[in-house]
């Protein structure tokens, strides 16, 4: 399979030169492939959602590079960033971060808003989306309206709206409930066998065993990669 | 592609519209301060507008020359004999004199102003009571008989002469703005009372078409050559009286706009700093719209059409609360910039009106303001990477 992802020797520090310096990545240097299911898993403060946004390039490394597809972006303009993420990846964050305001639907589509895509194909396309994952009865309801798991899979469905090759989801399990996250978890299987390439962080013990490959951090460093799709191939 | 492009702009247009909406209680808080900067501004330049399209009125419907004495330079008294040698020049319709004066009415200084009986009959749809016809009679402004309770009937003199008793005839109505303070008569009441039977302070020619110039230069002619014993002239046509109110309404609405700019910076400033106007949660909507694939510029013209929404709004209701001020308040507080003499509350009609051109300024005027507060910030938070905005 080919390199989707590669990092080298990546470093994102905060507050540089002060004497409250964060270092919150450090040196980590990985590969990710192609339709691979990647956990990044570590402790609060481990560096999950900064390498996360490092990758997803909504955030800028102090140090290192990333490559995408074979091309460093780590120099890319804004507006080259800007033409990744709409095309290429699909964010789900923590907290969601849908519009408060607006309708499931509208949420979901709000991505093809500067697309020139008119207001029927974007109901088709985000309608289609929530059936799939189990919302076409929740359409018209706003965020506020929903459950944490329902809010999440309109967040999903929202980065899933451009059809992008990499799905990343920052800490899926910590705003829903139990049986939320046995969905999440059969959608995401589900999403990788289309293709995608799914990457999650998480502290959360259940995705130990999910995944092809997982990255283990602390404290900012790559403590160690492991395979539980292919248990006993563990290396350090 | 440019029917996707079309699309683009109008998606952002909903996408703005909507999202004002779903703030509404920030939407309307900012259209509200800014109808509040823009109220004041719409109603003076309504008011000037009003005030500078009734002179103009004036001034079209008046005489095409004014002819007085030239006295030291500046304009003296001129005998009615003359208006014969005038009426008889090529290009003359007719000639007509009058006196304007000013005298006290009780304490408060009033215009005296004395003309033909053909132009005081053509006052009558202004006029509550009747013109004055019989000698003695007078026309009195509409302010002075509310603060004196000058009834139709009452007689009264005047200070500078008063051996010379007045009737009044009636009552200027309110509608005449001009016609606040004065006091109209017949010419010869008005010879009589200053004193100077046989003179008019101004001759008033009436020429036919396209024939002024030649008139103008026709009256030089005769006054500089000594041909006739005219002497020497002060000639004003209508053009450059025309030129002196555009120039004269021009400055006034210029000194307001700058006070009212002054104020309003200071306004929009402490506006700003008093309301905590960055909004945590709309950074973090822009940090969002651009971690879902929104460009800069998408953001940037989104944020731009929502203001164009909100200046649309406030200028809208900022014209329509400025209509309801005038009409129903008589422009009170504002009009006193622009109406000599007037109080807090006007006791005469205030004329406004609105231009589309103003309009125009309105809206230009409003985005900047809104653009100010917004726009920059907006491009420099863009800028930042989504998950710093988020964060």
């Amino acid at each position: 399979m080919d390199s989707i992802i590669k990092t080298e020797n990546l470093s994102k520090w905060y507050n540089v030169g002060r004497t409250d310096e964060v270092r919150a990545v450090e040196n980590i240097s990985l590969e990710i492939l192609q339709n691979q299911g990647v956990v990044l898993y570590g402790p609060s403060g481990s560096g999950k959602t900064t390498l996360l946004s490092l990758m997803g390039t909504i955030d800028r490394p102090t140090a290192g590079k990333i490559f995408l597809q074979g091309r460093d972006v780590t120099q890319f303009s804004d507006l080259e960033l800007s033409r990744i993420r709409r095309e290429m990846i699909g964010f789900v964050f923590q907290s969601f971060n849908l519009f408060s305001g607006l309708s499931a639907w509208e949420n979901v589509s709000y991505p093809l808003v500067p697309m020139g895509v008119n207001t029927s194909e974007r109901f088709e396309r985000a309608k289609t989306l929530l059936e799939r994952l189990g919302l076409g009865d929740r359409l018209h309801h706003s965020p506020e309206e929903l459950s944490g798991g329902e809010q999440q899979r309109v967040a999903i469905a929202r980065a899933l709206i451009n059809n992008p090759q990499i799905l990343i989801a920052d800490e899926p399990t910590s705003n829903i409930d139990a049986d939320s996250i046995e969905r999440l978890l059969e959608i995401l299987a589900e999403l990788k066998t289309e293709g995608k390439t799914i990457i999650v962080s998480s502290h959360d013990p259940i995705f130990k065993s999910h995944g092809d490959v997982l990255f283990s951090l602390d404290r900012g460093r790559l403590e160690g990669i492991s395979y539980p799709s292919n248990e006993g191939k563990e290396k350090e | 592609m440019a029917h996707s492009q079309a699309l683009k702009h109008k998606n952002l247009l909903f996408a703005a519209l909507a999202d004002l909406l779903r703030r509404r209680v920030r939407s309307l808080v900012v259209t509200l301060c800014l109808t509040a900067i823009l109220f004041p501004l719409v109603t003076a330049l309504a008011i000037s507008e009003g005030l500078r399209f009734q002179a103009e009125i004036a001034v079209r419907e008046g005489a095409d020359l004014y002819v007085s004495a030239d006295q030291y330079g500046g304009s003296g008294a001129i005998s009615v004999t003359f208006i014969e040698k005038l009426s008889a020049l090529q290009g003359v319709s007719r000639v007509t004199a009058r006196v304007i004066g000013r005298t006290y009415f009780a304490n408060r200084v009033v215009a005296v102003v004395g003309i033909d009986r053909q132009s005081l009959l053509a006052l009558k749809p202004l006029v509550r009571g009747t013109p004055p016809d019989a000698p003695g009679e007078v026309l009195v402004g509409q302010s002075i008989a509310e603060e004196f309770a000058v009834e139709p009937g009452i007689r009264f003199t005047l200070a500078s002469n008063n051996r010379k008793v007045f009737k009044s005839a009636g009552t200027l109505s309110r509608t005449c703005l001009w016609g606040s303070d004065v006091l109209i008569m017949h010419l010869e009441d008005a010879n009589e009372f200053f004193r100077i039977n046989g003179y008019a302070t101004q001759l008033l020619l009436y020429t036919s078409p396209q024939s002024t110039p030649h008139v103008k230069e026709s009256l030089y002619d005769l006054s500089n050559q000594g041909r006739t014993p005219l002497p020497p002239l002060q000639i004003e046509d209508r053009s450059r009286i025309q030129e002196r109110l555009q120039r004269g309404y021009g400055y006034m609405g210029g000194i307001f706009i700058v006070l009212f700019i002054i104020g309003a910076a200071l306004g929009i400033s402490a506006f700003f700093v008093t309301s905590g106007f960055g909004l945590k949660e709309l950074d973090k909507e822009i940090g969002v719209l651009k971690a879902v694939g929104w460009r800069t510029w998408e953001v940037l013209e989104k944020v731009a059409l929502e203001n164009l929404l909100i200046s649309l709004a406030a200028v809208s209701v900022s014209i329509l609360l400025s209509m309801v001020w005038i009409k129903g308040l008589n422009g009170i507080l504002i009009a006193q910039f622009y109406v000599a003499e007037v109080g807090l509350i006007a006791d005469v009609d205030i004329p406004s009106r609105y231009l589309p051109s103003h309009a125009v300024f309105y809206l230009v005027l409003a985005l900047g303001v809104t653009l100010i507060g917004s726009l920059f910030s907006t491009w420099k938070k863009a800028r930042i990477t989504p998950s710093e905005l988020m964060r």
